[in-house]
């Protein structure tokens, strides 16, 4: 293989694996603050990919500009279900309140999946945006034009988050309860309201992945859970609790996708439970956990 | 002494009266039941369509479709059977079986115990068939396979089932003989989705093209998942082929190549995708010009391609716009021949007729079941032009039309 061919491919596989991390990012965000691992993760990922076609579709706006529009609205959906779903069981002992915490969200994802499926009927399964731009080429290694603005507005809403988790007050309490909870809670933080802005945000970083996945690839009814179990592998790849963990394990796995994939394209999908076990064999804290 | 007759008590003569008038009316009765079994009031027919999940750009359509057949079938009075002297009507029983395995079977076991149908068509694709055929074997029901027929459904032992298409190594047989005419073209590279289907047809088609002298430069299989094709890409770009052949029955699966395909620069002389329905060539827009398809039927104004389309119309689709609407219409067809050559609808008669029939179409092409239970119908090539897949066939009308898509997106 030549160089031009390696770069070709780790350039495929950083593009792809920007996306991972901004919806892997927003689990880690939710498990990391409320301890609860959010199985319906995936379908706001999907419901957003959903409302970006249909707004481009239907209404005729740029994708682009709905990557904007529509995931700070999944914002209030996350904070709503967390207040609904997830509050109610707060008051209950700690193991189970995981527990039940994420049954119900195991719940909640199979309702996601079984109404979008019934939406879908008698339309196109997937929901893919015909939306094209020409490639730039250096030398023989192509840049994929779509792909390249993807990963700016990934690097772009990665860096809004950074500097509200650094910068503002909600951001820090956000810190602060990932840290120590009832330390955050007798500091006077309001860790009811935190647990809820930290669903919204999560659910908000899965917005903004679906809507760039269905501008790129492609969202279906199905998808939800899988890239819910893949994102799960990224933020225990990279460690619990660890934002550049996260970043970091996304990007592995973008590039052992494209990497493997090469070679065998059967391994391609499997390639990233591999390397979870392999981590965790050698790191069981992840790459940067601690 | 003067004996007097014995007499039965009155209560016990009054039983015995009403017990043989009951068994008598029971015997009546009964023998008007089985005759009234035996004159059935219609042909009821189970089918699963996959009006939800992957398969649904392919083949959502077709509850409407065989809905119009019915209706056509009906307008005429029925179907003619010969044992009860009376032309029946026939009645649909249609579930979504929603693309998944487990469910159509599932489904085909409620039509055989709940809805008691007289015969089976099959779902869409091998894999499912292989699945939902257990039912025919279980509750011996004929079943009619409208799309299924790779080796795996017909090595095992299901006197039940049998497809109107060849086998599915030889579905690119006209494919092949339009490329062998062909000049300019050398090399080719194969890409399949990882399912039963796919696999089979890629690898008759590569072995056919061997035959023919032509090099196979790339050839490979892709999980059904595969979201992000750019290594694959890459490594056919290597390649450098000639042709690039995808094969592919989910439209999803196929859309996602040839959209990052375009966007990686891959331009080679021609691009088949053997399954392109109306969502693949309105997802791909103006870049699926020139693209070859295959269908199972072609442009023609024989009565079967006038009957086909008035199907078509009224289940709202045209026969261009989703490829196994030609399928359909042939298992339509060769399922009124067996009923009519059998002449009843006991289950080991339709099946005898199902393997017996003989029948031909759009003015030439032989249908006949072989003893596996493989049929004669086989692909035609297509190509896309504005939108919408013309006739590379007959050959020699093929050879003429042909264009090269020479890397034209």
């Amino acid at each position: 293989m030549d160089i031009q061919s390696v770069l070709q491919l780790v350039i495929n596989g950083i593009l792809g694996g920007g996306v991972y991390a901004l919806a892997a990012l927003g689990l880690a965000l939710i498990f990391g603050v409320s301890g609860v691992l959010n199985l319906a993760h995936g379908e706001f990922l999907m419901l957003c990919g959903f409302v970006t076609f249909l707004g481009y579709d239907r209404l005729g706006i740029n994708p682009f500009l709905l990557v904007f529009l529509i995931p700070p609205v999944f914002f209030a959906l996350g904070y709503g279900f967390e207040r609904i779903l997830i509050r109610p069981l707060a008051l209950r002992k700690e193991h189970v309140r995981l527990a039940s915490a994420t049954l119900v969200t195991l719940g909640a994802a199979l309702i996601f999946e079984d109404v979008a499926s019934f939406a879908s009927a008698g339309t196109e399964f997937d929901k893919s945006i015909g939306y094209f731009i020409g490639s730039l080429t250096v030398g023989s290694v192509v840049l994929p034009s779509l792909k390249l603005i993807i990963f700016g507005l990934v690097l772009l809403l990665m860096a809004q988050l950074a500097w509200f988790l650094k910068y503002t007050y909600v951001g820090l309490a956000v810190q602060a309860v990932t840290q120590n909870a009832r330390g955050a809670q007798l500091s006077g933080v309001n860790t009811a309201t935190i647990n809820g802005v930290a669903f919204g945000l999560g659910t908000f970083l899965a917005a903004a992945a679906g809507a760039l996945e269905v501008i790129h690839s492609s969202v279906s009814p199905l998808v939800g859970l899988p890239l819910t179990l893949k994102y799960l592998c990224i933020i225990v790849m990279g460690g619990l609790g660890s934002f550049a963990g996260v970043a970091l394990g996304g990007l592995i796995i973008g590039l052992s996708e494209s990497i493997v994939g090469y070679f065998t394209p059967a391994w391609g999908q499997t390639v990233a439970y591999l390397l979870l076990v392999g981590v965790l064999l050698v790191r069981p804290k992840g790459l940067l956990g601690r | 002494m003067n004996r007097s007759p014995r007499r039965t008590p009155p209560v016990a003569a009054l039983r015995r009266a009403l017990a043989t008038w009951l068994a008598a009316f029971a015997l009546v009765a009964g023998a008007g039941a089985v005759r009234a079994q035996d004159t059935p009031s219609e042909i009821r027919i189970g089918a699963t369509v996959s009006l939800s999940g992957p398969y649904q750009g392919i083949v959502g359509p077709f509850g409407k479709l065989a809905s119009a057949w019915a209706e056509r079938v009906n307008a005429k009075g029925g179907i003619f059977l010969k044992q009860y002297n009376k032309t029946l009507p026939v009645k649909l029983v249609m579930y979504d079986d929603k693309s998944e395995p487990t469910t159509a079977l599932s489904f085909y076991e409620r039509l055989a115990t709940v809805d008691k149908v007289d015969l089976f068509i099959g779902p869409f694709s091998s894999g499912m068939n292989n699945a939902a055929m257990q039912a025919a074997l279980t509750h011996q029901i004929p079943y009619f396979i409208p799309e299924g027929n790779d080796a795996v459904l017909f090595d095992t032992p299901n006197p039940w089932r049998a497809t109107a298409t060849a086998q599915a190594d030889a579905e690119y047989q006209r494919l092949s003989e339009l490329y062998a005419r062909l000049k300019g073209v050398k090399t080719f590279a194969i890409l399949a989705r990882d399912n039963l289907h796919e696999i089979a047809a890629a690898q008759g088609f590569a072995n056919r093209l061997k035959q023919s002298g032509y090099q196979i430069v790339y050839q490979d299989v892709a999980p059904k998942e595969t979201k992000d094709f750019a290594s694959i890409i890459l490594k056919i770009k290597q390649a450098n082929p000639d042709v690039v052949s995808v094969e592919g029955l989910a439209p999803p699966w196929t859309i996602q190549f040839l959209k990052q395909a375009r966007e990686l620069g891959l331009a080679p002389k021609d691009v088949v995708v053997s399954h392109m329905p109306v969502p693949v060539i309105r997802a791909l827009g103006d870049a699926s010009e020139n693209v070859i398809a295959m269908l199972w039927s072609y442009e023609g104004d024989t009565p079967d391609h006038r009957e086909l389309d008035e199907l078509c119309k009224a289940a709202g689709i045209e026969r261009w716009q989703y490829s196994e609407a030609g399928v359909r219409f042939v298992t339509y067809r060769w399922i009124e021949e067996a009923l009519k050559r059998a002449g009843t609808l006991e289950h080991e008669a339709v099946r005898k007729a199902m393997f017996e029939a003989d029948f031909t179409l759009y003015g030439g092409d032989r249908v006949r079941i072989n003893e596996k239970g493989y049929g004669s119908l086989m692909t035609y090539p297509m190509q896309v032009r504005q939108g919408r897949l013309v006739s590379l066939w007959p050959l020699e009308h093929g050879l003429a039309a042909h264009a090269f898509k020479d890397g034209r997106w």
